[in-house]
């Protein structure tokens, strides 16, 4: 074990442990925030500079700051005055405790572990990951983009607000106009649009 | 060099800390972190595994990890998308307290 | 690299493109509509591809595609003639509920055909890459979908509920698909399915296959991964519930097929003792905790976990006669499920719940509909004609043939009986409901639109043929999962 692998393991397991234990939340965000740098700092050791770099864009760039725009719009800033663990937390911790220690159990008695790595370090640029997104792995890729897709049609409605729609169901049955799009504003240049 | 057993166990660290977030904590923010947590472990446990191939010129790996991290990103925009929505109706976000289906 | 293999995927995914589009040009009213032009098209596609492929799998026109990732064969289409049926009739019922969707039905309708494609590649995905998206695709659309109607708390709470545990699943899945690619090196279901053999005694790689199942698990309903089911089929809006039931049901067995007996054959062989402890207990749980319901949903849901036990029958024969058993009686499965949620919609349109004494007096609201819960109940109970009982009796009879093997299976097939006589009881609480309860809410007649009215007849028409007449499908369904053995011949 090397030392700069050492620092950053220790780091990151610190930082994920004071996001899971931590009462205030705005703390557990900027706890985890550090878990995933720590974790990109990892892979870079690893080589792998391109995952890397993605996972400081997506996860410290937008999961964390997502996870922070959350907790302020539901005022989860204050600390809780009651326990933030469940009631039945014992469960939990012991089911956790039986995963980790069969799967160290399973890591410590495999004949994986003792895979040596190659001298050279293998080489992924960027151009050889856009070749093999846009050759061999391209339908993972096109359904990933459906599925991107459908969660942002997704969570916009789900996260509308909807005073109006509470007036509408309280209105009745009444047709469905979106105050979303008004479909005054978006008139085609012919009304033949839509229709298959 | 680290052996690839130390990055095996540091991947399964971290999975059994977010796996016990997601299962003890109270409020649903902190729940789907701890998920996060441990699509992160596998995600380490992909490329660790990559840098210790015989073939790592395939890719494998690192492309599924980029697959992951993009599937997360979406799970995490519904699963905060659904959590403000929650608040507004319950007020709190806490999945205990969160407990009209039962039976 | 052969594309006109994936024109039916391409179709799909732009049929609900251009859905999603349409919404900005029609006008309000008009939008509605658009679920009946939808589930045309969907009828369309799933006549050409049944005049147009019955001549070409059978003469050889299966193939791979992207490097063996995508893989066109007699199982992938069953599945995908089944997922389009399914996907067609729930928009009809979509249609129907849309009055109770406050915002944006054409994303409803979108997200159900971004889901069914999800399924379609799902039933294609012969390597992890393409199970993992594909299930994801599945699984964050039915997050969107369950709570759709975000005015009402219980989808919400399904909603969030579904996507805890779904999340917590897939986590569990991906750590396993990382284990299973870093033990073995291989990624393909078939190019693993040569070297899985080596490994049976490597724990890392046994973790991994554990921790995989343990997401498709999750997928069927399978005990212990069942607990969101009661939460999510009641809370959900009833067109998602039925898709859940069906198409999320389905491609969790098409997928779980493909890993045990394409991917990891040599390992399945040894896990019978699991499979049927898993199976028998499921069977129990859902029958045991259905019979106190109340509310109609929430009853399906633990009948639909005791249905993925009886499903789960035919996995543990690990036979092709149980394989088969699987894909009749989810097609018998689909017809009857999307009968009952057809009913429930219609009838529980103007109830807040969906309380069994809501069906008091249906019988004379509209026989029709009284006919079709009956049919469908007396079919999930597995009476004969129906069917429910055809497929039961296909599976339990594949299950006691492996009884000479192993004894534990004659346990299975009894508790599998015994799961079948509680079941009676509360199947035909509900139909006591519809018949014989005294204070009816009302007495205004239901009114059942054109389209509506087709897709029921259809529904019943398949429950009767599937039935009766079971020499066609059981033919397709043998034929289906012959492609399941052809890689992996050697290690059986």
């Amino acid at each position: 074990m090397t030392p700069p692998f050492a620092v950053i393991a220790v780091l990151t397991i610190a930082a994920a442990v004071a996001a899971m234990t931590l009462r205030n939340l705005v703390h557990s965000a900027l706890a985890i925030a550090v878990a995933f740098i720590g974790l990109a700092a990892t892979y870079l050791q690893l080589n792998a500079q391109f995952v890397g770099l993605t996972q400081i864009l997506v996860y410290v760039g937008a999961v964390a700051i997502l996870i922070v725009f959350a907790i302020l719009l539901t005022r989860g800033g204050e600390a809780p005055e009651k326990s933030v663990f469940s009631l039945s937390w014992i469960w939990g911790v012991l089911v956790t405790l039986a995963v980790f220690a069969t799967l160290v159990w399973a890591i410590k008695h495999s004949f994986v572990v003792e895979r040596e790595t190659s001298v050279t370090a293998p080489e992924a640029n960027v151009q050889q990951i856009g070749q093999a997104l846009m050759t061999r792995f391209v339908l993972p890729l096109e359904v990933i983009g459906l599925l991107l897709t459908a969660a942002l049609v997704g969570a916009v409605i789900i996260a509308m607000k909807e005073e109006s729609v509470k007036a509408k169901i309280e209105d009745g049955r009444s047709k469905m106009d979106e105050p979303a799009n008004p479909s005054s504003i978006l008139h085609p240049p012919s009304s033949r649009g839509g229709q298959r | 060099m680290t052996p690839l057993a130390g990055y095996l166990i540091l991947s399964a660290m971290l999975f059994a800390i977010g796996l016990a977030g997601a299962l003890t904590r109270r409020n649903a923010i902190i729940v789907l972190i701890g998920i996060e947590l441990m699509l992160n472990a596998a995600n380490l446990n992909f490329i660790a595994f990559w840098r210790f191939s015989e073939h790592p010129e395939a890719l494998t790996g690192i492309l599924f990890v980029i697959f992951s991290i993009g599937v997360a990103a979406a799970e995490a925009a519904v699963g905060l998308a659904l959590i403000i929505s929650i608040y507004r109706h319950y007020k709190t976000t806490n999945v205990d307290e969160v407990n009209l289906l039962k039976g | 690299m052969n594309l006109s293999l994936m024109s039916l995927e391409i179709s799909v995914v732009a049929l609900g493109l251009v859905v999603l589009l349409a919404d900005l040009w029609l006008p309000a009213e008009r939008r509605r509509a658009l679920g009946y032009v939808a589930a045309a098209a969907l009828g369309l596609l799933l006549l050409q591809n049944l005049s147009g492929c019955c001549s070409c799998c059978v003469a050889g026109g299966d193939g791979t595609a992207f490097g063996g990732m995508f893989v066109q064969d007699g199982l992938s289409v069953f599945f995908k003639r089944f997922f389009l049926l399914a996907g067609a009739l729930v928009l009809v019922l979509a249609v129907e509920f849309s009055d109770r969707i406050a915002t944006g039905v054409s994303e409803y309708y979108s997200l159900i055909i971004f889901a069914l494609a999800g399924m379609l590649f799902a039933a294609s995905a012969n390597d992890f890459a393409m199970l993992f998206v594909s299930i994801e695709l599945i699984t964050i659309t039915f997050y969107i979908l369950t709570s759709f109607t975000r005015g009402k708390v219980a989808a919400l709470e399904a909603g969030v509920k579904y996507l805890i545990l779904g999340a917590l699943s897939s986590a569990f899945m991906v750590y396993g698909i990382a284990l299973v690619w870093g033990t073995t090196g291989k990624f393909n279901f078939n190019e693993l399915a040569q070297v899985a053999g080596n490994f049976t005694d490597n724990k890392v790689f046994l973790f991994g296959v554990v921790f995989i199942l343990a997401g498709l698990g999750f997928k069927i309903a399978a005990f212990p991964f069942q607990m969101w089911t009661p939460d999510v089929y009641q809370g959900a809006p009833t067109p998602t519930t039925a898709f859940l039931a069906v198409g999320s049901k389905a491609a969790g067995f098409v997928l779980l097929l493909r890993f045990l007996f394409t991917a990891i054959p040599s390992v399945t062989a040894h896990w019978d003792k699991l499979l049927i402890i898993i199976s028998g207990i499921t069977i129990l749980y859902g029958n045991l905790c259905a019979i106190p319901q109340r509310n109609l949903k929430r009853l399906l849901g633990y009948s639909s976990i005791a249905h993925a036990g009886y499903l789960l029958l035919g996995v543990a024969a690990m036979t092709s006669a149980g394989q088969s058993a699987v894909l009749y009686y989810l097609s018998g499965y689909l017809f009857t499920t999307l009968a009952a949620f057809t009913v429930i919609a219609l009838v529980m349109r103007h109830l807040d719940s969906e309380d069994i004494a809501g069906l008091a007096g249906l019988n004379q609201r509209s026989p029709l509909l009284a006919a079709t819960l009956t049919l469908a109940m007396v079919s999930l109970a597995g009476i004969p004609p129906l069917a429910g009982f055809f497929g039961k009796f296909l599976l339990l009879k594949a299950v006691i043939e492996q009884g000479a093997v192993n004894h534990g299976y004659y346990c299975l097939a009894f508790t599998a009986l015994v799961g079948v006589v509680i079941s009676l009881y509360y199947y035909f609480g509900v139909i006591r409901a519809i018949y014989w309860s005294k204070d009816a809410a009302s007495r205004e007649p239901i009114l059942i639109s054109t389209p509506m009215r087709v897709a029921i007849v259809g529904c019943i028409a398949g429950i009767f043929w599937l039935g009766v007449a079971p020499g066609a499908v059981l033919r397709l369904a043998e034929s289906a999962v012959n492609a399941l053995h052809c890689p992996g011949l050697a290690l059986n």
